[in-house]
């Protein structure tokens, strides 16, 4: 009985302050709710309607599945080959470890902002790079070529994400024992084998949380695409967390952005049920 | 073991499911009403601003505005509000928000109900649409008449299509051309342009692609199109509203005007780099030397008074020749305009801050602090000496400011003009830009957006 009185007092504040938002966000969705407007008639399902039958929305469902899958998939790569070169005895270890961190620890909007410049066509430093290099012989569009400012903003999505693997990913290194990887050897195991055989199943949890974890938060990502192009050039990162904002605050229709938040939701619980199902395993293994 | 046993883990969910029903019911019921029947003035809510102070205490009126490029300016619009409180006896908080800041700030003042009461503002018909602006007719004419009577452009940023006065303009904020004078020189052409082909050969010819330098910036997205995309159509006879405020937006002059803007970028005559250029894209295209023209409002020009005199002097400035009626020019303009809070408890105080700030003992000076990017909007400040005797302000009073048309000339002020601007206008120029299609189809996603707003705000 007392420990249910202790969890009452967070159990209500989540109730008061993720709950009762999400109820009234989703009783939003069903009404046609002008921002700034008394008027809030209720329309049913409409706002779901118009935005499945919106070229728009299914534009930005597509980016955001390709924002997501590129991004994760990339900061996986890295992140787990950066961690298992980290996790060697390399001369200043400790050094080259904080310095992976660097992209993870500085503000978003400051790194996003220098990634910005970095892109800009006329004063950028990556086209003065290219073009020093004689790899083009005009000025590349990073953010303003369709074809290209998607690649561009998941590289920025990358280079901010990919330490999270990194960390994670050499904690999960650091608990497999060693006696696996001597047994592996003296039964004539190579590198690949080894970490075929070894390292990757023991460290297969890790990087599933990590995975979903992070698949999570891109899917949500806003901050870094509306920094950078704005979901341009012609809606070509366009995702949907963007799309929400667009509709709701300068479209000023609440009810219908609201509405695509819902309509993230399916997928975003589906990652959150896995991520669960993953950390109960590891639970029940430990 | 015992008190394990008093509370089953489904009685605790059963608690928790009623204690969140009942947090539902309280969240999902009616607000309370702002007001109550009869206690209110004609069309007036109860006051949504600072609480009225009781009897005999000293008002509290709050001021919200956008902040201009020159903090001189801010400081003398808040001594300004500041005098009017002292004059009249009432306290002020006067809050200034950025750029960026300001629009996200009203809207979520007006969705929760807590409004300033006077507010000075780019976004007259949203407070307007949401009820919130006062009819200000008499307050206009008074203030119009201290300043010799208002300028044509005072009328259309203040007044909505049904015919009501609903601000109090502040300013005439001109977009104009901005010209090289040594680029066109050296390529042989004559400034000022006197027509519109006069101008498309010029542009052709001091136009160099292949050295990285071009006839013109103008951004292929949302931003600056006022001073931008629409001239041009206005430049080909075309309007995006009719008299009664009905959009007019796919007709042959706008596919016209739309169509000499866009090939500007298809005939490289233009950066590739509009394409995904914000506000300040074609700012810096300018000042890094980029382009010979650009189309922009004061803040270039602020720009180069401070840092870059030598690139001020070889500065020409005009408007746009008009391609539909030669001999004649066209340019936009915008207009900061004061908005009283109808709901407010201190209208009479918030009209004496108007008063104030547009009066003729304070306002020739902020025109002044405000340097090249404000121009007067009440005609006996035109003849101030700042206008008439400093070079760029003399062009652009006397031959720039005359052929200035507010965005919502025609209409008057218009929520729905407004939606368009958010975003449509964006997607209607990348969809050439960008997506490859043709002006023709490329029109018909304003137009749209134009009649998706009209359905949305009931007009």
């Amino acid at each position: 009985m007392f420990a249910y009185l202790l969890l009452l007092p967070a159990g209500a504040l989540i109730l008061v302050l993720v709950g009762v938002p999400f109820l009234n966000a989703l009783w939003l969705s069903f009404h046609k709710k002008l921002l700034g407007a008394v008027d809030a008639p209720w329309i049913g399902l409409a706002n779901y309607a118009a935005l499945l039958g919106d070229a728009a929305f299914w534009q930005a469902f597509r980016n955001t599945v390709v924002f997501t899958t590129g991004s994760i998939g990339s900061k996986l790569i890295l992140g787990l080959v950066i961690a298992l070169v980290l996790n060697e005895a390399l001369p200043f270890r400790g050094l080259w470890r904080s310095i992976v961190m660097l992209p993870y620890a500085m503000p978003t909007l400051v790194s996003v902002l220098v990634w910005k410049w970095m892109y800009n066509d006329v004063a950028g430093v990556l086209n003065y790079l290219v073009s020093g290099a004689h790899l083009s012989d005009h000025q590349i569009l990073w953010l303003g070529d369709p074809n290209i400012a998607m690649p561009a903003v998941i590289a920025v999505n990358v280079w901010r994400g990919f330490p999270f693997f990194v960390i994670t990913i050499l904690a999960g290194l650091q608990t497999v024992p060693q006696e696996l990887y001597d047994a592996a050897k003296v039964d004539g195991a190579g590198v690949w084998q080894r970490f075929r055989q070894v390292t990757w199943p023991s460290i297969l949890p890790v990087v599933a949380v990590t995975t979903l974890f992070s698949a999570i938060l891109t899917f949500n990502d806003f901050s870094i695409i509306w920094i950078l192009t704005q979901c341009g050039p012609g809606n070509a990162t366009n995702v949907l967390a963007t799309l929400t904002y667009k509709i709701a605050i300068p479209g000023l229709e609440l009810g219908k952005g609201v509405a695509v938040s819902v309509l993230m939701l399916p997928i975003l619980v589906l990652l959150i049920v896995l991520l669960n199902r993953f950390i109960s395993r590891r639970e029940e293994f430990a | 073991m015992a008190n394990r046993s008093m509370l089953s883990r489904r009685a605790f969910l059963a608690t928790m499911t009623t204690g969140f029903g009942i947090a539902l019911l309280a969240a999902c019921s009616a607000p309370p009403s702002p007001s109550t029947p009869g206690s209110a003035p004609a069309g007036a809510a109860a006051p949504t601003s600072a609480p009225a102070a009781a009897s005999g205490a000293r008002k509290q009126v709050l001021f919200w505005g956008r902040q201009q490029f020159l903090p001189e300016s801010n400081d003398y619009l808040t001594e300004s509000v500041k005098l009017a409180a002292q004059k009249g006896g009432f306290d002020v908080s006067v809050q200034l928000f950025t750029n960026d800041e300001h629009p996200q700030k009203e809207v979520v003042a007006m969705e929760s109900g807590v409004v300033p009461d006077i507010t000075y503002t780019y976004a007259p018909a949203l407070w307007n649409q949401n009820g919130y602006a006062l009819e200000v007719q008499a307050l206009y004419d008074e203030i119009g008449k201290s300043g010799g009577g208002w300028l044509d452009l005072a009328d259309g940023s203040s007044k909505t299509s049904a015919g009501k006065r609903i601000a109090v303009p502040m300013n005439n904020e001109p977009w104009f051309l901005h010209l090289r004078k040594d680029k066109f020189a050296e390529a042989g052409v004559t400034l000022p342009f006197k027509t519109w082909d006069e101008m498309i050969a010029g542009f052709q010819k001091v136009n160099k692609p292949d050295q990285g330098f071009y006839a013109f910036d103008g951004q292929m997205t949302e931003a600056d199109w006022v001073g931008n995309g629409l001239p041009f159509m206005w430049a080909f006879g075309g309007r995006l509203f009719d008299k009664e405020g009905n959009p007019t937006i796919n007709t042959p002059q706008n596919i016209a005007g739309l169509k000499a803007y866009t090939d500007l970028l298809k005939n490289k005559m233009m950066p590739p780099g509009v394409v995904s250029q914000k506000a300040s894209g074609n700012n810096e295209a300018w000042l890094s030397g980029q382009v010979a023209a650009v189309s922009n409002t004061g803040s270039i020009v602020l720009a180069m008074r401070k840092d870059n005199k030598e690139l001020l002097a070889n500065t020409y400035l005009q408007a746009f020749p008009s391609q539909a009626k030669p001999g004649t020019f066209v340019e936009a303009a915008g207009s900061a305009t004061l908005v009283i809070n109808q709901k407010s408890a201190n209208i009479s105080e918030a009209m004496q801050i108007a008063r104030m700030i547009l009066s003729p003992e304070r306002y020739p000076t902020q025109l002044e602090k405000a340097g090249s990017y404000w121009f007067p909007i009440m005609k006996n400040y035109l003849s101030l000496p700042f206008f008439t005797q400093d070079e760029w302000n003399k062009e652009v009073t006397e031959n720039i400011a005359p052929w200035t048309l507010a965005s919502t000339a025609d209409s008057g002020l218009s929520p729905i003009y407004d939606d368009m601007v958010i975003s449509a206008t964006n997607d209607m120029l990348q969809a050439v830009a960008v997506q490859g299609k043709s002006p023709e189809e490329a029109i018909k996603i304003l137009a749209d957006a134009a009649a998706a707003a009209k359905a949305k705000f009931k007009l």
